[in-house]
């Protein structure tokens, strides 16, 4: 597909073959900004639909998985604001924590003595694993989803998001420790972990 | 480096059972026999796995974490959990109608 050496870049077989395969891609990022199957259903068509009308602006050769995502998080976040969600207030918080974070993973030194290696991030079910990204803040849950589920560069990420790579580290670390905790937490709750006997369940 | 510093290497990389044991290491830059501190290896841990460090420098935490007891299990407590976060997520792609359904409303799109 990236052999096609057609130049009107703005044809829609090239929007076809350069942008379509991106389907999966696209569809499990809005499922983890929207949050139900339905949602991300309608969040990928207004996605592809307006990526079709910008087809135009979308530079050949260039990252277009990434130019997607970007489209698909405006179109959310232009959702959210309609429906006059928490997001002003989450972005303010994000903002007034700084770019720093801990280097110390507080999960290191609880799960220090019971499971340092974190065997049981294992045990627990994929369900509940999607449930505690679902319930991040999206400026953390982009971060993390762009990152580890999707391999994109901080480079890429920072474009995407509109911000400083200091920052996507800042959100895309504190992101992992905030899920690393309510992991561990349900790990303990659920006695995959022992935090009394120190022995694994 | 310092008599200090020695120390505190040793320290660090001894599997001392204190619970920072870094507190000698000076967190910022490395010193110039190519080795760093526990502090910096996990300062640069999330980089490091992110595949976003230089390699000259990604190649001292890899060494790192090769030889020293007490951090390496930070290492593998970040790679067991990044693997249960894509596992988590790997399965899921797209309903099978929604292509058709999208590639539909592109020619629609076309057509306007």
């Amino acid at each position: 597909m990236s052999g096609d050496t057609r130049t009107d870049a703005g044809g829609p077989a090239d929007f076809e073959a350069e942008a379509l395969p991106h389907l999966d891609a696209v569809y499990r990022f809005a499922l983890r900004l929207a949050g139900s199957p339905p949602a991300a259903d309608d969040l990928v068509q207004e996605t592809f639909l307006r990526a079709y009308r910008a087809w135009a602006q979308y530079t050949p050769g260039t990252n277009c998985k990434s130019w997607l995502f970007t489209i698909c998080r405006n179109v959310f976040l232009r959702q959210q604001e309609r429906g006059k969600r928490h997001a002003e207030i989450v972005e303010e918080n994000v903002n007034r924590e700084g770019p720093g974070y801990d280097p110390i993973n507080p999960v290191w030194s609880e799960a220090r003595g019971v499971d340092p290696e974190g065997t049981f991030f294992r045990k627990i079910v994929d369900e509940e694993v999607v449930r505690a990204i679902d319930e991040l803040p999206e400026e953390y849950r982009t971060a993390v989803v762009l990152s580890d589920l999707e391999g994109l560069a901080y480079a890429e990420i920072a474009e995407l998001m509109g911000v400083p790579v200091g920052t996507v580290k800042s959100r895309l670390f504190r992101g992992r420790q905030k899920l690393q905790k309510v992991l561990y937490d349900y790990a303990v709750e659920m006695g995959y972990i022992s935090r009394r006997t120190g022995t694994e369940a | 480096m310092s008599i200090f510093e020695r120390i505190g290497r040793l320290l660090a990389g001894g599997g001392s059972s204190d619970g920072n044991g870094t507190s000698s290491a000076d967190p910022a830059g490395s010193s110039d026999d190519g080795m760093i501190s526990c502090m910096e290896a996990v300062t640069f841990l999330q980089e490091y796995l992110d595949g976003e460090l230089p390699e000259a420098t990604a190649d001292k935490v890899e060494s790192h974490f090769d030889v020293c007891a007490r951090c390496y299990p930070h290492l593998q407590l970040e790679e067991s959990f990044r693997a249960a976060v894509r596992r988590a997520a790997a399965g899921q792609s797209a309903p099978p109608g929604l292509k058709s359904r999208v590639a539909e409303l592109v020619a629609q799109a076309e057509r306007e």
